[in-house]
């Protein structure tokens, strides 16, 4: 029952910190969190209500929102608990439509012999959190194996699925790509990946080794692949660490609610993480978890990440995701060393330098051999803009 | 003794005081308050039809006749819409 605390919003609130209150928020419900009523002890006045809904919508935090105001750890007037009601109940209803669709790209997959491990949204609702209503997802993600991503795109484009850029190549995909983002006729959006990033980190994952890491869970009766709890975890971190520069707190939620949760084995996701050239993906996670949640990972992820000493190489991979003066080009560069060999070196050089000329089409540009310059200089600038 | 349970192919979310579930039957979510997120938690197990009758009664301090009267174009539109099912 949501609590109608009979206080009227105390209109002398304006000394609360909306961002502080937004990640107090974030971290509601996990152990040790700090509690909401050091940021604020009466209900904020609507407006500023308003904005603190806003927020925690734009950082998927909606659900947490709910969590803390229906518990009465943020104090808040019947009116404004029922406007978070109202914005979960149609979070709610968006991602059960999610998960239907989800279920009908799995069932078309799957009768074309295509394996699908389910990324994210649905999984991390399901697997990592006591309520999967606390989870707010606005798309799917799910990854396919890299020699069955070209017949996967196929068969989803055929169930009226359209991509919004066609490949350098036709086969980066396969080879290179992280995936494709694809949308339905409504407009959902459905990401289907290969790999967990593009890129340097992405080339260093060994994905027959991601292949084995997966469990399962229930979804409408049916049984559905996701990662286990520990590569969950890296991807979890992959997705802070190497996505927005300013992470939204959603994403380190995930990150915080794995860490924190007893289901993984610390040991292994060090293991996992060393193998697949990810330590410096971990030590920026960690410490982002700590500079925005003030949530602090303990253990063994800590001990290795406090430890490790990035190379180089390792830093400037980093920086082509996260660097304000990132570019295109800085990750090209950057992810050479990832590479394995020589021989795939040139041929992702080539793939991004002299791409399709359906590439070239769907980009706006006139001239194959204009783009083929361009590219040239690019590079010749060692990737600076 | 005919017992109810949830259809396990129904999607659904707890959200506050209110259940949203979307069975395969349906094009949009249906939301579920009151008595009729209750009736959704009761049926966490398989139960008879009885059974739900009297712990509604119960809870509600009404007769089992008023229960029923009440209860019954509720279970129908759930059975209806696939987001129940009704077995032996």
């Amino acid at each position: 029952m949501m609590p109608d605390t009979g206080v009227p919003a105390s209109g002398d609130d304006v000394t609360v910190d909306v961002d502080r209150l937004v990640r107090r928020v974030a971290v509601h419900g996990l152990p040790a969190a700090p509690p909401i009523r050091d940021v604020l002890d009466a209900p904020l006045d609507d407006d500023r209500f308003g904005e603190l809904l806003r927020r925690t919508e734009r950082h998927r935090v909606t659900g947490h929102l709910m969590d803390a105001v229906e518990s009465g750890a943020l104090p808040a007037t019947a009116s404004q608990a029922e406007q978070v009601a109202a914005r979960h109940e149609a979070w709610c209803a968006s991602m059960l439509l999610l998960e239907r669709e989800l279920l009908q790209v799995i069932d078309r997959l799957e009768a074309n012999s295509i394996e699908v491990v389910v990324l994210k949204g649905s999984a991390a609702a399901h697997l990592g959190y006591p309520d999967p209503a606390l989870r707010l997802f606005g798309d799917n993600d799910i990854l396919v194996r890299s020699h069955q991503i070209d017949r996967a795109l196929h068969v989803l484009a055929a169930a009226g699925y359209a991509r919004r850029s066609v490949p350098a190549r036709p086969d980066f995909d396969r080879r290179f790509g992280k995936g494709a983002t694809l949308y339905s006729a409504a407009s959902t959006e459905l990401d289907v990946h290969r790999s967990l990033v593009f890129g340097s980190f992405g080339f260093a994952v060994d994905l027959d080794e991601l292949w084995d890491a997966t469990t399962t869970f229930r979804l409408a009766g049916r049984e559905l692949t996701a990662l286990d709890s520990d590569a969950a975890l890296l991807h979890a971190m992959f997705h802070a660490a190497l996505g927005d520069a300013q992470p939204q707190l959603g994403v380190l939620r995930d990150l915080a609610q794995r860490t924190t949760s007893p289901a993984h084995d610390p040991e292994r996701v060090v293991a996992l993480a060393r193998r697949w050239r990810a330590m410096p993906v971990v030590k920026r996670a960690v410490s982002l978890l700590e500079a925005h949640l003030e949530v602090r990972v303990d253990g063994p992820i800590a001990v290795a990440a406090a430890a490790y000493r990035p190379t180089s190489t390792e830093s400037r991979a980093v920086a082509s995701y996260v660097a304000a003066d990132r570019s295109f080009t800085a990750m090209v560069l950057a992810s050479l060393p990832y590479l394995p060999s020589m021989r795939e070196r040139v041929a992702f050089l080539r793939a991004v330098a002299m791409p399709s000329t359906d590439f070239i089409a769907t980009r706006g540009i006139v001239g194959g051999l204009a783009w083929w310059r361009q590219g040239l200089r690019r590079l010749a600038r060692g990737g600076r803009r | 003794m005919s017992s109810l349970r949830r259809d396990p192919t129904v999607l659904w979310r707890r959200s506050g005081r209110r259940v949203v579930l979307l069975p395969a039957g349906c094009a949009e979510p249906i939301v579920l308050d009151g008595i009729g997120r209750l009736v959704w938690e009761l049926l966490d197990e398989p139960t008879a039809r009885e059974d739900l009758v009297d712990v509604l009664g119960e809870h509600f301090d009404e007769s089992r006749d008023q229960v029923e009267v009440d209860l019954e174009p509720f279970l129908e539109e759930l059975t209806g819409s696939g987001a129940l099912t009704v077995g032996a």
